[in-house]
């Protein structure tokens, strides 16, 4: 059994997460900036019409925080229903990983993290797990006025 | 009885790693930091394609950190199915005690402790409690 993932960069650190997750890859936009929210929340793209979080996760790698470059990329992807996105340094493409060479953190680190770890030739990379990846109370402001949600999801409410 | 340690040191301080439970010992490498690392954790490292935890000894000791420096040593400790690193300052020798002599250390003001494995957590326990543990 593999996994296809997307492979990316995040400051020194290559991550991926699953190709299946991942609902599209864009270049740096501009985006609206917002108050009253987490910090890690830069602001709101607009992707097709659909209000989307865009999301800084550099901070929980204990990397700066910084301003969006032109280079940069935006990965846009479900977590817990919906529709999210995180600015990242670089997309550089995707590969199919065998099951065996993927191993879960909290196996070998902490039983509370969810992500996973894929051992490369030149070191390794992070499997962000992209559900659990933010808590459902960061998520929820989001979620109560229907940001990032599929216009579908927001009539059957 | 008698116990193999390796002595080793962070800062100015001594510890022992009974040598069952060291896999090798290897130059440091700058670990790899994760999402959401956790304090205890200094990282990761690929070991020829298996991926292990980093932890240091100076925090495990609450001595003071330091940037890795290329003289540090990384210990591969294993223990059943946890496999992990531990950053030291220096290694040492590998010295041999008898009982006598590790419970006449213990009594010593300068007594050094003794870094064990339990599941996924490194311990540093007091001599006279690692004789007390041998001997049960």
């Amino acid at each position: 059994m593999s996994n296809q993932v997307l492979i990316f960069n995040l400051g020194p650190h290559r991550a991926c997460m699953e190709l299946e997750d991942v609902v599209q890859v864009y270049d740096s936009v501009s985006f609206e900036e917002i108050g009253d929210v987490d910090p890690a929340v830069l602001g709101m793209i607009n992707i097709r019409g659909q209000t989307v979080p865009l999301i800084d996760i550099k901070p929980r790698w204990n990397q700066a925080p910084r301003s969006v470059e032109l280079s940069d990329q935006i990965v846009v992807f479900k977590s817990r229903g919906i529709t999210v996105s995180i600015i990242v340094d670089k997309v550089l493409g995707t590969k199919t990983v065998p099951e065996k060479r993927i191993v879960a953190l909290a196996d070998i680190v902490d039983d509370s993290l969810p992500h996973k770890v894929i051992a490369t030739p030149d070191g390794m990379m992070i499997l962000l797990d992209c559900q659990r990846l933010f808590s459902e109370e960061f998520l929820a402001p989001f979620s109560r006025i229907g940001i990032g949600k599929d216009k579908g999801t927001d009539q059957e409410q | 009885m008698t116990w193999q340690l390796l002595m080793v040191k962070a800062a100015d301080s001594t510890f022992a790693v009974p040598v069952e439970i060291i896999i090798e010992v290897l130059s440091a490498v700058l670990p790899e930091t994760i999402i959401d690392q956790p304090q205890s954790i200094e990282g990761l490292v690929n070991l020829r394609g298996e991926i292990i935890a980093v932890h240091s000894l100076r925090s495990l000791a609450g001595l003071p950190r330091r940037a890795l420096s290329p003289s540090d040593r990384i210990l591969v400790l294993k223990n059943g199915s946890t496999k992990l690193g531990l950053i030291a300052d220096q290694v040492e020798t590998v010295q041999d005690f008898r009982e006598e002599q590790l419970f006449a250390q213990s009594l010593s003001p300068t007594a050094f402790m003794v870094i064990e494995l339990e599941d996924r957590k490194l311990c540093l326990t007091s001599l006279s409690d690692f004789i007390e543990e041998s001997e049960e």
